[in-house]
């Protein structure tokens, strides 16, 4: 475990020397995302000065939801957005070979390769709209609720890497694989707000099949004092599951990666 | 005279079909941008719809309205990211604008002419995302023919003010010789002021009287706003008359701007 941290230290030493080399593409990156979190809160924020709850949720309340899927999402972009290129960077060229020859574990070794700075504006911009968040809503900081909020947050980045890795092992078959993980990482969209507003069908959806509700739905409506039962602690368990699933495919992928040219 | 014409056409015909093969070239990316569409169509339909259930009018607007409008504003999208400005700006960087310039062919009339295929291409691959709307999402279309002929007549002069505006802006990349935050900045105004977050008419007061007069909400606001039967048809002449207004200004605004910007760039170039 030391040795891995070691080597991810290691590697993101060499990363943060390339970033440095191109700091333009730093600063359009945190821009970018800035602009486009700022635009979806400014709807809400203009559609809350006509109506004070949706489904029952005020705007602030609509905004912690939204602020714990943005933090979940940008510790999964800064650390795992390398699983995007597997298919189109590592295997159509043949440059995979080189992570299986290497005496590190290959999926490690794949996200270790590169550190995506561009999650850094998104994971500060929830973190601040949770603090917004909770300081207008005169919220209770007590020891708990900070672990709580971690673990949620935790697992919450580990739900978001999991299906982005079911989806990205199809490329070890079907080569460029950004086209299923992108259809299945933009659900998360629906997330981003109130479950209620969905009606049961689509809230069974997220919360079964594609659980990015547990990122932010569950953890949000436990926090603010709603009945949601032993969901509440749902979000630990399925990112469990989802990742041993994720990870046993990634498994059965690898020993059918024929590399190229076969 | 004839044939200098028919040679012309033939020219910029032949820029206008680069627009579709170069879009076309995947496929694929083509079915994917459609179903991630018609997610957030989704999302929108959800989210007004839960807003109008604890009102029945906003600021004068119903649930038809405002739900159709934002459907909508999903289809004019593409009107965002302008291709030509971002191929504009890269050739200024690069410095092989001068190419373009030597060329026996206006550059203006080729970035407006590819502009111009951009936004009738994109319209059609959003024609899927339009008919799902409608079928299933609650986007109501207007029957009567002269609001859609006033629609695409609006649409086109917006999409022109807005062309010119994006023109004159980015002549100021012949100074900073980066686009890339002009061009960001263009994005954000665009995003937040042209009326393609929000119908304008939830905005506060004092803003929306002036987001109705800037050119940028002359490309979204007012032909959407007419399609969507926020504004009737007979409110069509003072739009036009906006539009024209400042079609004709920043036309000149444009003309003016990259006559000194080039001249800028020869002392540059020695």
């Amino acid at each position: 475990m030391y040795r891995y941290l070691e080597l991810y230290y290691a590697f993101l030493k060499q990363r943060l020397k390339i970033l440095l080399e191109y700091r333009v593409n730093f600063l359009i990156g945190a821009l970018s995302t800035l602009l486009s979190q700022a635009a979806s809160v400014t709807v809400i924020w203009i559609v809350m000065m006509h109506v004070p709850h949706i489904s029952g949720w005020s705007y602030n309340e609509i905004l912690l939801i939204y602020g714990l899927i943005t933090i979940a999402k940008g510790v999964n972009h800064m650390f795992a957005d390398n699983l995007w290129t597997l298919g189109r960077h590592y295997i159509l060229n043949g440059t995979f070979d080189r992570l299986m020859v290497r005496p590190v574990n290959p999926l490690f070794h794949l996200l270790a390769d590169r550190f995506c700075q561009d999650g850094v504006g998104t994971f500060v911009i929830g973190i601040l709209i949770v603090i917004k968040s909770t300081f207008s809503l005169d919220f209770d900081w007590t020891l708990i609720r900070i672990i709580y909020i971690s673990i949620s947050v935790l697992s919450g980045s580990i739900i978001f890497f999991s299906l982005n890795l079911i989806t990205s092992v199809s490329a070890f078959w079907i080569v460029d694989s950004v086209p299923i993980t992108r259809i299945v990482f933009e659900t998360h969209e629906f997330a981003k707000y109130p479950l209620d507003i969905y009606g049961k069908n689509v809230g069974l959806i997220f919360t079964l099949l594609l659980p990015y509700a547990f990122v932010s739905f569950y953890p949000a409506a436990y926090l603010l004092g709603r009945d949601v039962g032993m969901l509440a602690w749902g979000g630990p368990i399925v990112a469990g599951v989802l990742f041993c699933l994720g990870y046993y495919l990634w498994i059965f992928g690898l020993k059918h990666y024929t590399s190229t040219g076969s | 005279m004839f044939d200098v014409i028919y040679g012309k056409i033939q020219v910029y015909s032949a820029i206008a079909a680069t627009v579709p093969k170069r879009r076309l070239a995947y496929t694929l990316w083509i079915w994917v941008e459609l179903i991630v569409q018609i997610f957030s169509l989704m999302i929108l339909a959800f989210f007004w719809r839960a807003v109008y259930r604890e009102t029945t009018s906003i600021n004068g607007l119903n649930v038809d309205q405002t739900l159709s409008y934002m459907l909508l504003t999903q289809m004019i999208m593409p009107l965002m990211n302008s291709n030509w400005a971002s191929y504009f700006g890269w050739r200024v960087t690069d410095g092989s604008i001068a190419i373009e310039l030597l060329r026996p062919i206006d550059f203006q009339a080729v970035c407006y002419i590819q502009n111009i295929a951009e936004l009738v291409f994109s319209i059609l691959l959003k024609l899927p995302c339009l008919l799902i709307a409608w079928l299933f999402l609650g986007l109501h279309l207007p029957s009567s023919p002269s609001v859609w002929l006033g629609f695409l007549l609006t649409l086109l002069l917006g999409n022109a003010v807005l062309f010119f505006t994006d023109w004159s802006i980015l002549c100021l990349s012949f100074y900073t010789s980066e686009s890339w935050g002009l061009l960001m900045l263009r994005g954000a105004i665009v995003f937040f002021f042209s009326g393609l977050l929000v119908p304008l008419d939830l905005m506060p007061d004092w803003l929306r009287s002036w987001l109705v007069v800037l050119p940028f909400s002359q490309a979204v606001y007012a032909p959407v706003s007419l399609l969507s039967g926020i504004k009737p048809i007979n409110e069509l002449l003072p739009i036009i008359t906006m539009q024209l207004g400042w079609l004709v200004a920043m036309a000149v605004c444009a003309r003016f701007v990259f006559k000194h910007a080039t001249r800028r760039l020869n002392i540059y170039g020695g």
